[in-house]
């Protein structure tokens, strides 16, 4: 019979009446209250008895109430039981047992400070509450290029998540904070304190939220994590899985082409992938490539013939933000990048399969744009050959990577 | 002018006050005190002694002086004194209105 069970606190602990009503039905059913967790409230189990319960505001900081108080409430038939959140001091009688208070409008003086207390907490979470989400849409209203961000972003969930979850701290502090201001009126004006609350009306709402919000803390914290531990980078040459590639030397052609590699503390810097997950992006490729045709030179004699690709490859979770992803990365890489220059021929093309293409040609350069439903690539290639050969090419390598 | 330290001196809050007029006390004793000095008509639950035990010495209206084994021990300060006086002379005040008014 002294098995210890727990229940789930089915309202705020700051539902004084709530609390106190749902302690005593329990009570009924044999759980005699032995402490309270942070969700749930432990119990004995013990014989059905009925009993009344108080939870009395702490008169000052201290744990738990000293020998003279004890024997001062057990004298008048109260049984300390436990403290709730430093807070609260629990009671229990046997009902018919006279009130805890006798006086209103004492007790209502100390529930004034307690309504002090919490009017401050409140303004000071909906200020933090404010910062945050200044701080956080100031990221993105002042990007020259959101969407790019965003889609990058291995932390805009978290920064979503943080921003809810203050949120929802603030309308519970406001909740709390107008629940007792409400009590300490009551009392201030000579009604004494309500001991039956109807717990079971917000049970569901108090646990859902409750679950919730504990979801979005550790998922907050979980995210970023996760995320970092997802990415990898390796030499292009180790990399067996199929990528969203469309390879240098299929573009160049010519037999006396090779990968030349740019090694760098143990790094390959010019032949490389780059895999990183983002929510918005889940799958994210940042390929290299980088090669030599021996015996050729660039057309103004600058050099051995050298040319270069980077693939920028982006799955996204919703094809809606593929167009304004490419009106970003138009903007990075093509418009703020080069505006110096200014000298960048843009063109429309079409292939089956595609939803958008844009290629942007300047001398010795080119960046091409397209995207298929949710999957964006760029290819900025620096070399001599046309990219426009290779819509189709690039049309099947999406629709393969859609499968 | 002195801070105004509480709105209002309950019936309840008057009685603690007055109880250490004429001595220290612990919590015990005060409810002794009131009980006995009321005939048992200020009734004083344990939750009602100790927050106003909290709520004066927070004011600055006693203060504590002493803790032995299981007693807390309380005197009264100058300024509870005050504002005990004060509480007097706003019931002899409402007293002497209604006897102005005179019988019924």
């Amino acid at each position: 019979m002294s098995k210890s069970v727990r229940r789930w606190i089915p309202v705020s602990l700051y539902e004084i009446a709530g609390i106190e009503s749902w302690l005593s039905d329990l009570s009924a059913q044999g759980l005699a209250l032995e402490r309270f967790g942070l969700y749930f409230a432990y119990f004995r189990r013990t014989e059905s008895c009925k009993m009344i319960y108080r939870l009395e505001l702490l008169p000052r900081p201290m744990e738990e109430p000293d020998d003279e108080m004890l024997d001062f409430y057990l004298h008048n038939g109260w049984e300390y039981v436990t403290t709730l959140n430093r807070l609260f001091w629990v009671f229990r009688a046997l009902p018919g047992t006279a009130e805890i208070h006798t006086d209103a409008v004492a007790q209502g003086y100390a529930y004034d400070k307690l309504s002090r207390k919490l009017k401050q907490s409140a303004i000071v979470v909906f200020a933090a509450f404010l910062l945050i989400a200044a701080m956080i849409a100031g990221i993105y209203l002042f990007s020259e290029w959101p969407v790019l961000q965003l889609v990058e972003d291995s932390i805009a969930l978290n920064q979503f998540l943080l921003l809810l979850v203050e949120l929802a701290a603030v309308i519970q502090a406001f909740r709390i904070y107008r629940a007792i201001r409400h009590l300490v009126r009551r009392l201030k004006s000579g009604l004494p304190m309500e001991h039956y609350g109807n717990y079971r009306r917000g049970r569901n709402v108090h646990v859902a939220a409750s679950v919730m919000l504990s979801a979005a803390v550790i998922a907050s914290m979980f995210f970023p994590i996760w995320g970092m531990k997802k990415n990898w980078e390796m030499p292009l040459s180790e990399v067996s899985s199929p990528l969203p590639l469309l390879p240098l030397d299929m573009v160049e052609k010519s037999p006396l082409f090779a990968y030349r590699s740019s090694l760098f503390q143990g790094k390959d810097h010019d032949n490389f992938v780059r895999y990183e997950w983002s929510v918005l992006s889940p799958v994210q490729y940042q390929i290299g490539q980088r090669g030599i045709v021996s015996g050729e030179e660039w057309p103004d004699h600058s050099g051995e013939y050298s040319p270069s690709m980077q693939i920028r490859y982006y799955r996204l979770v919703s094809s809606a933000l593929s167009d304004p992803l490419i009106d970003d990365l138009i903007y990075r890489y093509v418009e703020r990048y080069y505006a110096p220059d200014n000298n960048f021929d843009r063109m429309k093309l079409s292939a089956a399969g595609l939803d958008r293409a844009e290629l942007f040609t300047a001398a010795g350069r080119q960046i091409l744009l397209i995207h298929a439903g949710n999957q964006v690539m760029m290819l900025r290639y620096y070399g001599e050959k046309n990219l426009a050969e290779y819509t189709d090419t690039l049309a099947g390598i999406l629709a393969r990577w859609s499968e | 002018m002195a801070k105004k330290v509480l709105e209002i001196l309950t019936e309840t809050m008057f009685y603690v006050l007055m109880s250490f007029l004429r001595q220290e006390r612990c919590g015990i004793e005060i409810a002794e005190f009131v009980e006995q000095k009321t005939a048992g008509r200020v009734r004083m639950g344990p939750g009602t002694l100790y927050t106003i035990l909290a709520k004066f010495e927070e004011e600055g209206l006693i203060s504590e002086i002493r803790v032995e084994g299981r007693k807390r021990t309380y005197r009264i300060t100058a300024r509870g004194i005050e504002a005990y006086h004060e509480e007097i002379s706003r019931l002899r005040a409402c007293i002497n209105d209604a006897e102005s008014e005179g019988e019924i």
